[in-house]
């Protein structure tokens, strides 16, 4: 039982050796039957053939380490925090969005500032969810050109890299 | 080898038949990594034992799993990592135990078809 709950913990190694177990079990078989004059594709049929279904072993093992249950209620967790995002206005726009507060910013760093630390707390939970770097790039790169016009700022791409 | 198989009888025995013979091989050749297993299981039983070879697996991390063996990773004749297989000190007695079940099974089957004929 205490194998069982440390395999939990211990998921992705274990799922590893497995697989490098099954892969060196074939490469074995696989020699074996290029020595006895088989072509290296016969030699792979056979081999797959002898050893029997690669998925069904490691479904197998999972099972075993008592892991399909557990598994099912993560991936359902994973699947119902997916849907939550989704679901929430998590995306664009941004408190920039607003192109009188883009003017109204007239530096990068200021703008940078606003779209990290938004109007409330949700603005930072948000960051830390998304990726925030890459969304604020995004947002800047496309809210740029339209301050730019209305500033005249020169340069933008250097500033947003 | 699933949940549900499990719980049929006839994959019960199975598994014991199975289990059995990998704790008697590593017994006799001592340790040694799956597909050397499976390729000793294979010659001895000669094409009787209608298994796939990578039945082998959840075997042994049955038999891990219960303490009968114990993996460490090692070097196989051809340089390559591999995991190897051994019995532990504890599995030799019970080893014994499973056995002499088999073999009284065996004889009362042998009566039984005897007294049928």
């Amino acid at each position: 039982m205490w194998r069982r709950f440390i395999a939990i913990f211990r998921r992705n190694r274990l799922e590893r050796e497995l697989a490098s177990e099954i892969d060196f079990h074939l490469e074995m078989l696989i020699q074996e039957k290029v020595r006895l004059g088989r072509s290296e594709k016969e030699a792979l049929a056979e081999a797959r053939r002898e050893f029997g279904g690669i998925d069904q072993v490691k479904e197998a093992s999972r099972d075993l380490r008592g892991l399909a249950l557990i598994e099912s209620f993560f991936s359902d967790c994973a699947y119902g925090l997916r849907a939550m995002r989704r679901n929430l206005p998590l995306r664009l726009p941004l408190p920039l969005l607003s192109p009188q507060e883009l003017v109204r910013a007239p530096l990068f760093s200021q703008w940078r500032r606003l779209c990290c630390c938004g109007r409330c707390g949700f603005q930072a939970r948000r960051d830390l969810w998304c990726c925030s770097l890459r969304i604020r790039v995004k947002v800047l790169r496309s809210l740029w050109p339209i301050a730019c016009l209305k500033t005249g700022a020169k340069e933008p791409a250097a500033l947003i890299r | 080898m699933s949940t549900g198989e499990s719980r049929d009888g006839k994959a019960d025995l199975l598994q014991g038949i199975l289990d059995l013979i990998i704790l008697q091989t590593l017994r006799t050749i001592g340790p040694q990594h799956g597909f050397g297993l499976a390729k000793r299981i294979g010659q001895i039983a000669e094409g009787a034992l209608n298994l796939n070879q990578g039945t082998i697996y959840p075997a042994l991390l049955r038999l891990e799993q219960r303490a009968s063996i114990r993996s460490k990773w090692g070097v196989s004749d051809n340089n390559r990592k591999a995991k190897f297989y051994e019995l532990t000190r504890l599995d030799q007695r019970q080893i014994d135990a499973e056995r002499a079940k088999w073999e009284q099974m065996v004889s009362l089957m042998e009566l039984f078809l005897r007294e049928v004929d």
